[in-house]
């Protein structure tokens, strides 16, 4: 089995990065039950053992996978921690997880990026450079396999987008074989960073050209997937102890993190007084980020009747180069276990993934054109389950003429925590143009008027028509989009087969 | 004569898991119906049948341990360590596993340029050691699929490795074909390459589609209706349909080159390889205990089912005067006792009446004459059915399918959609696809238009 490493940039990135260890944590000692180091832990895990007299983080007894029957020790995530401010790391490393991190897996500055993605990219960039490819190179170097980076961060900041996107560019240069996915946050609308529209533009480029694969995701959409959840969970009064969103991002005390001990296996304190749950604000959004991760990677890491790895992922998704954005959205949904909506069958799971309040960014794929669409089930659902639904979602949907089956299945048998099956959607959609076009318009409104402009013009490296460049790739990306369908509509002939002529 | 299976890919590997299961309950599980009277006669025919299937399809080692006679590719491990896992009558013997860690991600140049010359030194040497555990071995059955990217990149690069090394064993290809609705989006491309390879290299191929076999398990699942159908249900379906036709019959015994016989009176000119596989009967396990079988009407079902090109005996078209399927070849494989009123002969000779003989059966148009049925035979129930009988044809069924998928893949193509994923690994161009292409439009008209 394969290894994976994600690399966590800017405080949103790390924040999602923080969820997503907690859930794969949870999520495993669900399923390994006998706590033995077997295959699919090692995807994401290191197993240590911290009492070896060790000088060197990176000396310090690894003890390997071999027949998949060594018990835990102590386990390390696979994961590289990046931020050019100090508070966000060192509060994951004072909370219940900073067993899981090393006190040298992660790089850190003190004065942050203000929002400029020349900052990030050009300044930190060139400091960092090399001790974020050492640290990359030793994790590496740990793995026997390795077969994908997983990079989260957000576009609208300047530390996520500027050194998020200085970091794929080294990954890719570095390790070309090994595949490169980005969850990357979008700004939403009525997001508070003014120049958002410039860092989101200028990594756009980046992303590109560098990235294999993109999941993009905006904080509206996930705003609104919560206040649902909640507001139905209130309404029928569950179980679910959670305050309403709203209320809790009023009253942050990010300082008392008391995470119910059934969350993480290694939680070393706060098991007294945990009556009253208060989590961090954006930990339910960023939830459901890690849970679509999870989900993605469930059938590379579990047995299942029909298994899709993450490089058979990228190759059925992306059928040109540049159109590698991927659509997500996750039903159920959920954030916890106690907080979620329910779903009254299988039909209803499916039918939800494809509307539009269950996507991950602000978008309706089913009035747009389909280049390719993923389906990854878990759980107990068979394959009839889900030819049956794909004949019958098929007509509602509007495929590509020269795609027209273009489903991608696979079944994993294990399901997700606390959900006895699930379903998490992919597609490669062209409503997709959409959300660039308003970045594209927000961007041009700033631009034309070369407001905040010195900001970025003043970091060394940084020059002015990179602006104009990346503002142009992003205007053809579009037209790519916009051309695939109008193609669609037009009714030309087909070519005709190529015959040989005897 | 043995049979060494070549198992490659997910589903390569799932199926021949459940063919050997179905080998091995045929063969040790059988009772024989109690009504019958010459209980000494069926033992004594049993025990022969059971000889003749573990020589050809298990290997004993000195502890007495039931080795199959197989060899397990995958590009990624979790499907052939849950096989070597399970611990039953038989086992799979670990040293002819050969497994990699990244998969082949559906594509095929990946498969074929990329992964399986990487493994080709290993697996030669597990090939060749199996082979010499056989006292003779007369072929090679390779299991695979067409839509993802081991079964089918890497399938014809071992068919191709077999046919070079092995030229005089006979070379037998199970492919099977994934859901037309869409399984895969690179099934076309995939498929078309394949195709196109195997074609060169073997010597039958026995087509299998997902979708006729969900319809199969569907019926003989529908006892149970809350059961939904499942991925071992179509393989159980794929195990019986081999197992029917790779059991011994009684014309063929221990000496004979079984297979090449089958496969060399079914495919008798190179440009005609393609073969379907039909059942009849195919019901639940309870329905049988109920039924009475009747060899003249089971002949029936299969020759309505050659006509319209059906899969299942369920809802077929009859009263249709002329069929639309052109049949070069046929075999019919009968297995179980005989009844009173017909003989197998009449039967067989009586299958098509002259006229249909005269305008469908094109064989006199080459100037060859094979028979145009042939049967094999064999009194003792297979697999439950107290009478079963198989099909295996060449005919013009397969080649319209055929025709609509690379339809779809040259529409594909003409968009230049995913042909990045394909030439950016090395030794793979886009004159590849281009030639597949144009290779299938030379030959797959002589199917339809013969």
């Amino acid at each position: 089995m394969t290894q994976n490493i994600t690399l966590q940039i800017g405080q949103c990135g790390n924040q999602i990065g923080c969820r997503f260890w907690d859930l794969a944590l949870r999520e495993h000692a669900a399923v390994n039950k006998k706590g033995v180091f077997d295959e699919s832990l090692s995807t994401f895990f290191r197993n240590v053992d911290v009492r070896s007299k060790a000088t060197s983080y990176f000396e310090s007894s690894e003890i390997p996978v071999g027949s998949g029957s060594e018990k835990i020790r102590s386990l390390r995530a696979r994961a590289v921690l990046i931020d050019t401010e100090e508070g966000v790391v060192n509060e994951i490393m004072k909370g219940p997880l900073n067993e899981v991190f090393d006190h040298r897996q992660y790089v850190t500055d003190v004065s942050g990026a203000g929002n400029n993605w020349a900052v990030g990219h050009m300044f930190y960039g060139n400091k960092y450079k090399d001790s974020i490819s050492e640290l990359i190179r030793k994790n590496a170097e740990l793995c026997d396999s390795l077969e994908s980076f997983f990079v989260m961060h957000s576009m609208g900041g300047g530390t996520g987008s500027g050194l998020g996107t200085a970091v794929l560019r080294m990954i890719a240069d570095d390790y070309p074989e090994v595949h490169r996915f980005v969850v990357a946050v979008y700004p939403s609308a009525d997001d508070d960073v003014i120049t958002s529209p410039y860092n989101c533009v200028l990594a756009m480029k980046q992303l590109m050209d560098f990235a294999d694969c993109v999941m993009p995701i905006d904080n509206h959409s996930l705003v609104n997937i919560v206040n649902r959840i909640e507001s139905v969970c209130v309404k029928t009064q569950s179980t679910c102890k959670n305050t309403n969103f709203s209320s809790s991002l009023r009253s942050r005390d990010p300082s008392k993190v008391l995470i119910d001990s059934n969350s993480t296996i290694i939680s070393s304190a706060n098991s007294s007084s945990a009556n009253k749950k208060t989590e961090k604000p954006f930990d339910s959004m960023n939830n459901i980020v890690a849970n679509m991760l999870l989900n993605l990677t469930s059938s590379s890491r579990f047995e299942g009747s029909l298994n899709v790895d993450l490089n058979e992922i990228a190759m059925n998704l992306v059928p040109f180069p540049r159109m590698h954005y991927l659509l997500s959205s996750l039903s159920p949904l959920y954030i916890s276990e106690k907080v979620n909506l329910q779903v009254r069958g299988i039909e209803q799971m499916f039918s939800d993934a494809f509307k539009r309040e269950n996507q991950l960014l602000q978008c309706d794929p089913k009035s747009s054109l389909y280049l390719a669409c993923g389906l990854m089930l878990r759980g107990k659902v068979q394959i009839s389950d889900m030819r049956r639904n794909i004949e019958k979602l098929k007509p509602q949907l509007n495929f590509i003429k020269w795609n027209q089956e273009g489903w991608k299945t696979g079944l994993c048998s294990v399901p997700a925590f606390g959900q006895p099956y699930s379903l998490l959607c992919l597609s490669n959609n062209t409503c997709i143009k959409d959300t660039f076009s308003t970045i594209k318009d927000r961007f041009n409104l700033l631009y034309r008027r070369k407001a905040h402009l010195h900001h970025y013009t003043q970091v060394e490296g940084m020059e002015s028509c990179l602006f104009t460049e990346s503002f142009q790739s992003l205007q053809n990306l579009i037209n790519d989009y916009k051309n695939l369908e109008t193609n669609n509509s037009s009714n030309d002939s087909a070519i005709e087969r190529i015959k040989i002529l005897s | 004569m043995s049979v060494i299976t070549v198992q490659i890919g997910q589903c390569g590997n799932q199926i021949g898991e459940k063919f050997f299961d179905t080998i091995v309950s045929d063969c040790l599980d059988y009772r024989p119906n109690r009504n019958q009277f010459n209980l000494n006669y069926f033992n004594k025919l049993n025990q022969d049948y059971s000889q003749e299937c573990m020589e050809r399809f298990f290997s004993q080692s000195e502890t007495g341990q039931t080795y199959a006679r197989s060899v397990l590719i995958d590009m990624e491990s979790k499907v052939v360590n849950k096989i070597l896992g399970k611990n039953q009558r038989y086992l799979f013997r670990a040293e002819n596993s050969y497994t990699q860690k990244k998969g082949s991600g559906n594509n095929w140049s990946y498969g074929y340029c990329v992964n399986a010359p990487k493994s080709v030194n290993v697996i030669e040497d597990i090939i060749r050691k199996e082979s010499e555990r056989c006292d003779r071995l007369c072929s090679f059955l390779v299991c695979m699929s067409m839509a993802g990217g081991t079964g089918s990149g890497v399938g014809s690069f071992y068919t191709e490795f077999l046919r070079d090394s092995y030229p005089r064993t006979t070379l037998v290809n199970t492919c099977v074909w994934p859901f037309s609705t869409g399984e895969v989006t690179l099934q076309n491309y995939n498929f078309l390459l394949t195709l196109n390879k195997l074609y060169e290299m073997s010597d039958g191929l026995i087509l299998l589609e997902n979708d006729t076999l969900h319809q199969i398990s569907k019926r003989i699942n529908s006892i149970n209706p809350n059961k939904e159908i499942t991925f071992d249900d179509l393989n159980m379906v794929i195990g019986h349909k081999l197992a029917s036709i790779m059991q011994p019959c009684s014309n063929s015994n221990l000496q004979r080159n079984y297979l090449n016989e089958v496969i060399g009176e079914l495919c008798p000119h190179p440009d005609y390889k393609l073969l379907c596989l039909n059942n009849v009967p195919m019901m639940s396990a309870q329905s049988i205990e109920f039924s009475t079988f009747k060899w003249n009407s089971l002949y029936k079902n299969s020759r309505q089912l050659l006509y319209t090109g059906g899969f299942m005996d369920e809802g077929l078209k009859w009263g249709s005067e002329k069929s639309f399927n052109k049949t070069i070849c046929l075999s019919l494989f009968a297995r179980g006792i005989n009844d009173s009123e017909h003989e197998h002969s009449d039967l067989k000779n009586g299958f098509f009446d002259d006229d249909f003989l005269n305008k469908h059966f094109k064989t006199r148009a080459f100037g060859i004459f094979p028979e145009p049925v042939k049967l094999w035979q064999h009194s003792r129930p297979f697999n439950r059915y107290e009478k079963s009988l198989s099909m295996l044809s060449n005919s013009q069924i397969p080649a319209f399918k055929i025709d609509g998928l690379i339809e779809k893949a040259w529409n594909m193509f003409m968009s230049k959609a995913y042909v990045h994923q394909y030439v950016r690994y090395e030794g793979f161009e886009e004159e590849n696809l281009l030639n597949a292409f144009s290779k299938f439009s030379s030959s797959k008209p002589s199917y339809l238009t013969y």
